[in-house]
């Protein structure tokens, strides 16, 4: 290969490379402000949040994990999707949710010990508040069929039904 | 009173010769002798239980799989919540999250026995000559070891924990209450209801007067005594004859999980969600 051909591959290799070096570079600046900038939205299965302890304080996720309640993990009746949180012990103690079985949308509010209140919307619309005690006193409001209703119970007794009679 | 610190939740306690054996939410298995501790196991799920007779060692969680002495033994569904062998060491039941107790026999690691308990089962517990088992799957009931028949159901709410007494005459179980019964006619002998919770206001315990869920319970050795512990974030010793609470003990900030007396009778030890292990001196 003569001086003036090697000259010449020479210089032709160094075009190539800085063009390569300059998309490079391109490729990289583009990178790094993709990354910087903020995220229109975050397309995740499950997102936790925990508090300053590790201990996990709210769960969106779909399905939700079965229930935690004081140090060890149960069943959940039917799989759920939607919003949990926790006391700062890891607790469950309420949770905005769809049935993944059933199409009732539930919101909840629990003691350590069990559930105490439930509002809840069926599929065809009926909805209901429901609290009670651990003394299994309750109270229950629903909606069916156009007619209102309000039920209450003392420990141990019967429900009653007290809207029926008064709107006759 | 002697207080660990650990990295998570603690769970459960088991007595192993002069050690004392933890698990841990972060999937640990610990042994504490004279105030130190080594990991000996660990695992990347939840765990819920050990168990401990002499020197073999068995623990579970949240997983099928149930490790004793480094086998595996599999449940056929759900989750492992509660260990315990028989006296005799033959026989390990695992309580779990579907409605069933299994028998592992011990020898050949597969199940001899499954016991129907209709709810999740949180604790299981020997009578003292390995002929009866107790189960907390909400209310307690006791079984027949040898075939799997039920004896008796006791009635309780939302128990826990359960433990016989030494000599095997009682059984005692902590829920929403605490309870003892005569082991051989099933009789409710006492119930006794913890009232107080720990709220702490700095370093100091301001006892609130209201009822929480107890989680713990053990009958000390000479069988005069009950220790309960719970969501109350107290444990509190209790004289059985009389039901009048003898000792409180505060300083856990979160729900205690199990309780032991130790074998001296003198000296207790306590885990907690609040991610330590503490001794305490009985009757100081």
């Amino acid at each position: 290969m003569t001086n003036e051909l090697l000259q010449k591959r020479i210089k032709t290799l160094e075009r190539r490379f800085n063009l390569l070096l300059l998309i490079l570079v391109v490729a990289i600046g583009a990178g790094i402000a993709a990354v910087r900038r903020e995220p229109d939205s975050l397309r995740v299965r499950q997102l936790s949040v925990v508090d300053g302890n590790g201990v996990e304080r709210v769960r969106i996720a779909a399905p939700l994990p079965e229930p935690s309640i004081l140090g060890k993990r149960y069943h959940r009746d039917g799989s759920v999707s939607g919003i949990l949180l926790f006391d700062a012990e890891g607790n469950e103690r309420s949770g905005y949710v769809t049935s993944d079985d059933y199409p009732n949308v539930f919101f909840t509010l629990d003691s350590l010990a069990t559930q105490h209140v439930l509002l809840m919307a069926e599929p065809q619309g009926s909805p209901a508040l429901m609290m009670w005690d651990e003394k299994k006193g309750a109270l229950r409001f629903f909606v069916d069929e156009g007619q209102p209703h309000i039920r209450y119970s003392r420990a141990g007794e019967k429900l009653v039904d007290l809207v029926p009679e008064v709107a006759k | 009173m002697i207080a660990l610190w650990l990295a998570a939740g603690m769970t459960s306690i088991a007595l192993s010769g002069d050690r004392v054996l933890t698990t841990s939410l972060d999937g640990k298995v610990q042994s504490w002798k004279n105030g130190s501790s080594r990991v000996i196991a660990s695992r990347d799920y939840e765990l819920y239980a050990v168990a401990a007779n002499g020197d073999r060692i068995a623990f579970c969680g949240n997983s099928p799989e149930i490790n004793l002495d480094g086998r595996t033994l599999r449940l056929p569904a759900g989750w492992c919540l509660s260990l315990a062998f028989s006296p005799d060491g033959r026989t390990l039941a695992a309580g779990t999250s579907e409605k069933q107790v299994e028998l592992f026999d011990v020898a050949s690691g597969k199940i001899a026995r499954s016991l129907d308990t209709k709810w999740s089962t949180s604790d299981v517990a020997w009578s003292p000559d390995g002929k009866t088992l107790a189960t907390a799957s909400y209310g307690v009931s006791l079984w027949n070891a040898a075939d799997g028949s039920l004896l008796r159901k006791l009635e309780a709410r939302a128990i826990r924990a359960v433990a016989f007494s030494h000599d095997g005459t009682r059984v005692a179980a902590a829920g929403r209450d605490a309870y003892i019964w005569s082991a051989a006619s099933g009789d409710l002998l006492r119930t006794i209801v913890p009232e107080g919770f720990a709220q702490f206001v700095g370093e100091k315990a301001v006892i609130e007067p209201i009822n929480v869920p107890l989680l713990a319970v053990d009958l000390s050795p000479d069988g005069k005594t009950l220790a309960t512990a719970g969501s109350d974030r107290l444990v509190r010793i209790w004289d059985i004859e009389t039901g009048k609470e003898l000792q409180r003990f505060e300083g856990h900030r979160a729900s205690i999980t199990a309780v032991r007396f130790l074998p001296d009778g003198i000296h207790l030890v306590s885990a907690s969600l609040d991610r330590t292990v503490r001794f305490w001196t009985v009757g100081q």
